[in-house]
């Protein structure tokens, strides 16, 4: 099912929350809402699920316009950070709450739900685990039945907020994987949101940026990464460094070094460049380039990793394949790749 | 530690086990006649029995104050989340000579009614009502409070209605703390007294509560009359104390954490 | 938002709780001052100035002044003992602080009778002693902090379990001794959850009737409380005058309650966030 919202406007007292949204979700996208805390992200996801009330703008699904329809009638699964689960309850309870709370009408017979139940105990991997209560269960079996029972009422869409906020690493890596395939398994159109980027790259088919109330870039991860649209998230993705420059004739001079620009084309002037890790050369001291002295040297698998302090003493960050220097050394970082915009 | 040991067994405990040793020495005969006298009877009947009444109307006017204080705003909340603790502040005798003012047939409010109140059991329902809300306000006000919103949120995307959230998943988690209040507020309805003494008009067997038939029996010298009733009311408080306890641990058990 | 009743449904709601509260709590509270000006100002003044009246005050000062100390050093000391040490029974001791609060005042009062009265066991011993418990002052104080004395603890016990260890745990490595710990850590961490307690014990010791009125042998001028005086007034027909007393008690309570209030504005975190 298409997800799309327009024109989306929602402020919080003195604080504009989303300014002017417009997002289209594809049927059957895995999509990620990324951005530091504070961007929107989460009011945008609590739009789409019914959950807040926009101040202006259109929200539909499949065509239809949904923006005035309480979250009860919306037929989204909504999984909470803290997962929300009802803790008076038993887990097979949670799962059936949605089936139980149809009108009486609709209503599957108990047998139908015991079924249901056991169907996604087993679809989340918690067989036989119905007859817990919730604070039995560890962070990632919570994470499961918070899904379970969002999947009880057969959505259409699922949307996320911070799904693996509240796990530890080894789990969070786990379910990720796993969760993919749960939403390709079930046909649905996700929206999950996160502050963490290496989750959004690794598991959206796109990824729509925010930055204050707005969205800077909706794109394939490799988009996002490798061609961002804006300074923000240049700035904000793959842990790059920033430098004043100046851009004409569709090249960045930084430092002495004239380097072709890899960001969209942008007017002659001052501007902002963004340097990753990985697109430093390291040479020695006197040739052109950013001063810089070694700090420290560390390996990992295949790369090492130095730690450079420039002249202005910021520290930088360089991973590189080989590498011949020694703390202490002076050395000069010549960037090969950069991406810079109007500053 | 020894100190605070100490402390309480010359200040509680060997005060209360006075209480059960001196009747241990009356003999069953005698107790039987003075703690189940169809006087004694008919008192616990009313002590009990009021008790209970006022601390469910407790229970239910004391969630809706608590509610109305968790989550909504108005004009002078704080005035009236002060005003909730009056009973536990004011003195139980100045209340009890208040309510019989009001009461009586003469009063603001005794006036207006068609049912006479004071002087009669209703009287010891009224004291007690009084006595009891703050012990069920502020039992369950700061459960209202913790419970998550987003467990609220959860239950709407799910397509729950406000009633069914209310009745399915609020109610449900305040329940224990519901009861609690409830426990509480009846403990301490079966055994006050000064509220109660003014307004009850203490006719014997008709709206005598148990506290008052002790003094009766303590004026007369009969203290060992007086002790068998006690130790039949401490019987019964213990039993509603150990009940919250057991209560709350099976609670704590069930949903620690998270 | 989604979750929030329509405003109709909002609004009965608070005018039902408000209805409630104004007939059961606000009315009482303005019939005591209502019964104490009715025959005018002068009366009033008549009333409180009485000889009996006064010395009754004074005996209620009294009686709070000796109580209320002693519960708050017992109930720093137990709240201490149950928030930072583990010990078998802790459950048990938690309970039994609880304790007063379930039992009928009147049972506390025929307790302490049972006890130091002339039939009761140390009744022989204290009068070959000339000591008088029972139907004098010292009963009364005894009573009176039986009935109060789980106030302080309540109040720490939950603040104190929050706050947990660790503050002392700090000072303690930083070579703070015992005492030093006390009195700069924990002291200052808890002092107004503690005042909040003092609060409330100090209204409750000041204004009970039941296990007083058991003990105090009802002698004018000598062992009658404020309370029990406004009982005697009340039972003698003299309605404005017991009213008046009743009035001094019904406005400390409203002290009470403003700086209770007034706590909990300004440090409701530093205050324990249970109930009561």
């Amino acid at each position: 099912m298409t997800v799309a919202v327009a024109d989306l406007t929602k402020r919080f007292r003195d604080h504009l929350a989303l300014d002017s949204v417009t997002l289209d979700v594809r049927p059957g996208e895995f999509l990620a809402l990324l951005g530091p805390s504070g961007s929107g992200k989460t009011t945008l996801l609590r739009i789409i699920g019914g959950l807040d009330f926009p101040d202006a703008g259109t929200v539909s699904f499949a065509g239809e316009d949904v923006a005035g329809r309480p979250a009860r009638d919306r037929r989204v699964g909504f999984v909470f950070q803290n997962y929300a689960l009802f803790r008076h309850m038993r887990v097979a309870d949670n799962i059936a709450f949605g089936l139980t709370v149809k009108p009486r009408s609709q209503r599957p017979g108990a047998m139908a739900i015991a079924a249901r139940v056991d169907e996604l105990l087993a679809l989340v991997q918690l067989p036989g685990l119905g007859r817990r209560y919730p604070a039995q269960l560890s962070g990632g079996q919570r994470q499961r039945v918070a899904l379970a029972r969002a999947l009880a009422v057969d959505p259409a869409v699922l949307l996320l907020d911070e799904p693996f906020g509240a796990l530890d690493a080894k789990v969070r890596n786990d379910l990720r994987r796993w969760l993919r395939g749960v939403h390709a398994q079930m046909g649905l159109t996700s929206i999950f949101v996160t502050h963490d980027q290496d989750e959004a790259l690794d598991l959206a088919d796109r990824v729509a940026v925010m930055n204050n109330g707005r969205i800077e870039q909706v794109d394939t991860p490799d988009a996002v990464y490798n061609r961002p649209a804006t300074a923000f998230v240049a700035d904000f993705i793959g842990n790059a460094t920033r430098f004043d420059c100046r851009l004409s004739d569709g090249a960045v001079e930084l430092a002495g070094v004239r380097l072709p620009n890899t960001a969209p084309p942008a007017p002659d002037g001052p501007g902002v460049a963004f340097v990753r890790p990985h697109e430093f050369a390291i040479a020695s001291a006197g040739t052109p380039g950013l001063a810089a002295t070694v700090r420290r040297v560390t390996h990992t698998a295949a790369m090492a990793n130095v730690e450079a302090v420039l002249a202005d003493g910021r520290v930088v960050d360089i991973a590189t394949a080989t590498v011949a220097v020694d703390a202490g050394a002076a050395i000069t970082l010549v960037p090969t790749v950069v991406r810079a915009y109007p500053a | 530690m020894g100190f605070t040991v100490f402390y309480l067994c010359v200040v509680v405990l060997i005060p209360l086990s006075a209480i059960f040793i001196k009747t241990a020495g009356l003999g069953f005969d005698q107790f039987i006649a003075v703690a189940l006298s169809r006087r004694a009877l008919l008192a616990y009947r009313l002590s009990f029995g009021a008790a209970a009444v006022a601390a469910a109307i407790n229970s239910v006017f004391g969630l809706l104050v608590a509610w109305v204080l968790v989550r909504y705003d108005f004009a002078g909340k704080r005035i009236v989340s002060a005003l909730v603790d009056l009973p536990f502040a004011l003195p139980t005798a100045v209340a009890g000579i208040a309510l019989t003012a009001l009461y009586a047939p003469t009063g603001w409010i005794g006036g207006l009614l068609p049912v006479k109140v004071a002087f009669e059991p209703l009287g010891v329902v009224v004291a007690l009502t009084f006595i009891g809300l703050p012990f069920v306000v502020r039992t369950v006000e700061p459960v209202l409070a913790d419970l998550g919103h987003d467990v609220e949120e959860a239950a709407a995307s799910l397509g729950a209605g406000r009633r069914q959230t209310f009745t399915r998943v609020i109610l449900p988690a305040v329940a224990p703390a519901l009861v609690t209040g409830f426990a509480l507020a009846f403990a301490r309805g079966v055994g006050e007294y000064g509220s109660v003494i003014f307004i009850a008009g203490n006719l014997p067997y008709r709206s005598e509560i148990a506290p008052l038939l002790i003094v009766q029996q303590l004026e007369q010298y009969n203290y060992a009359g007086a002790t068998a009733i006690a130790a039949t009311m401490l019987t019964a408080s213990f039993a509603v104390l150990l009940a919250i306890n057991l209560l709350q641990a099976w609670d704590r058990r069930r949903m620690a954490a998270l | 938002m989604s979750t929030r009743e329509p405003r109709w449904l909002r609004w009965t709601l608070i005018v039902v709780a408000l209805a409630f509260l104004i007939v059961n709590l606000a009315l009482p509270l303005a019939a005591v001052f209502a019964g104490a000006f009715a025959k005018g100002l002068a009366a009033y003044r008549t009333a409180i100035v009485e000889h009996d009246a006064v010395a009754a005050m004074k005996l209620t000062l009294t009686v709070a002044a000796i109580a209320v100390p002693l519960n708050i050093v017992f109930g720093v000391a137990a709240s201490w003992a149950v928030a930072k040490f583990d010990f078998p029974g802790k459950s048990i001791l938690i309970s039994l602080i609880d304790l007063p609060l379930s039992v009928s005042p009147v049972v506390s009062g025929l307790i302490y009778v049972l006890l130091f009265g002339l039939q009761g066991w140390g009744g022989e011993w204290l009068r070959d002693h000339d000591i008088k418990l029972i139907f004098a002052v010292p009963g009364i104080v005894l009573a009176t902090m039986f009935v109060t004395f789980p106030f302080v603890a309540r109040e720490l016990i939950p603040l104190m379990l929050e706050q947990g260890r660790t503050d002392e745990e700090a000072a303690r490595s930083l070579g703070a001794s015992g005492w030093q710990t006390f009195a700069r850590v924990t002291l200052p961490n808890i002092r107004w959850g503690l005042l909040y307690g003092v609060l409330l014990c100090n209204a409750r010791a000041m204004g009970e009737f039941g296990a007083v009125s058991v003990v105090s042998g009802h002698i004018r001028g000598l062992t009658n409380t404020l309370p029990l005086h406004i009982e005697i007034l009340y039972n003698e027909y003299n309605y404005v005058a017991a009213f008046a007393v009743a009035s001094l008690l019904a406005g400390l309570a409203l002290v009470t309650l403003v700086a209770k209030s007034a706590l909990e504005w300004r440090f409701g975190d530093q205050i324990a966030g249970g109930g009561h």
